[in-house]
């Protein structure tokens, strides 16, 4: 799961996660930020280098 | 305390001075604890 | 002291603050980082989780989300509540969350007890359950100050600086400055005179002055003057902040008038 906030500013990012992912499907991840108002770099490294593995350990409930 | 033996998912009980950890039905090794029932409070940190 | 606002959005205000000492502008930003109260998820019951999260981070990730009141001088800390810290209406919102899989988990799914009090955003992924996976959870939420800890903070950067300012003499514009300066503060308008074009960017980082040969800028910190940049955490509006900030401050400065007069 993603953080919900960025662990070094405070900002909440979680907000926008979900839109980031369906969009940099199709374009490049540093514009979607930008519109996303997600400015700072530590801000944009939480969405950036996130792997979302929940879904991945389901399988050993 | 109750177990759940994670190959054939039965609850065991497990006797230490006899097997061991070891499920008394199927013989596996892997023994799961189950959630108490009880509710957990926490502080939201 | 004089205040001149520079932006103003729901979550970040920036403005300039002039006339006082460092000392002043650094309460300020203090205030609304540690004083200011804000509601946060305090406690929580967990009654059912199946989920793939363990109930601890469930727990923090409760805690971390914004939450937003109409009016939260309707609420006390549990310290100042009349009831002495036991849990009342005044001091504690109750909340509940009860999901089924498959699906997501949102800040919206937060349920309160108060239609005046939710969750700032509504999209805060809070766990993805799986076909079958329960949780229900039932807890409160309270006003307390960012010194107690970051889920109570309302403001999350807040910081300010020196306002710079940039005084250009024999300037033959050559226009080497524009080019070297990172955030372009300095322009050539048409008849290619030196101008500066927005003094709140200048990070005075002085490569415009290094790049000059003829030494025609200086750039100086003004040390009575600073831009101030606050920026909530979606809780509070940073308008508003930065007013209960001050107000803050005030009742602390109100305490110490009180005491000292009774002495006499």
């Amino acid at each position: 799961m993603i953080p919900v906030r960025c662990f070094s500013c405070g900002k909440v990012i979680s907000s926008v996660w979900e839109e980031y992912r369906e969009r940099i499907k199709s374009e490049p991840p540093g514009k979607v930020m930008d519109d996303l108002g997600i400015e700072r770099y530590c801000c944009r490294r939480m969405l950036l280098s996130h792997v979302e593995v929940v879904d991945m350990l389901r399988r050993y409930q | 305390m109750a177990y759940k033996c994670a190959r054939c998912k039965r609850t065991v009980e497990v006797d230490y001075e006899y097997a061991g950890v070891r499920c008394p039905y199927c013989g596996h090794r892997i023994l799961m604890k189950e959630r108490p029932t009880t509710v957990k409070r926490m502080k939201a940190i | 002291m004089n205040v001149e606002l520079i932006e103003l959005r729901d979550d970040r205000v920036r403005f300039l603050l002039s006339g006082v000492t460092p000392a002043f502008a650094n309460a300020i930003r203090r205030s609304c980082i540690a004083e200011v109260p804000k509601l946060a998820i305090d406690e929580i019951s967990i009654y059912e989780n199946t989920s793939v999260l363990f109930d601890e981070q469930i727990a923090l990730r409760l805690g971390l989300v914004p939450i937003r009141a109409d009016d939260l001088k309707v609420y006390s800390t549990p310290d100042e509540c009349q009831c002495g810290g036991v849990g009342c209406p005044g001091c504690r919102i109750d909340f509940m969350v009860t999901a089924e899989g498959p699906g997501t988990v949102y800040s919206r799914d937060i349920k309160f007890s108060e239609p005046a009090v939710r969750a700032a955003f509504d999209n805060i992924p809070l766990v993805v359950l799986g076909e079958g996976e329960k949780l229900v959870i039932e807890g409160f939420a309270t006003l307390r100050t960012g010194k107690e800890h970051a889920k109570w903070q309302a403001g999350t950067l807040c910081g300010y600086k020196n306002l710079p300012s940039i005084e250009i003499i024999g300037c033959n514009g050559c226009g080497r400055c524009v080019k070297v300066c990172p955030r372009g503060v300095l322009v050539l308008d048409e008849s290619d005179t030196l101008k500066v074009k927005d003094i709140t960017e200048c990070s005075l980082c002085r490569l415009c002055v290094e790049e000059c040969e003829q030494r025609a800028i200086s750039v100086m910190p003004l040390e009575d003057a600073f831009i101030m940049s606050i920026e909530s955490d979606g809780s509070i509006n940073a308008k508003d902040l930065v007013r209960m900030a001050a107000e803050e401050l005030k009742k602390k400065a109100l305490v110490l008038q009180d005491t000292l007069a009774s002495i006499s």
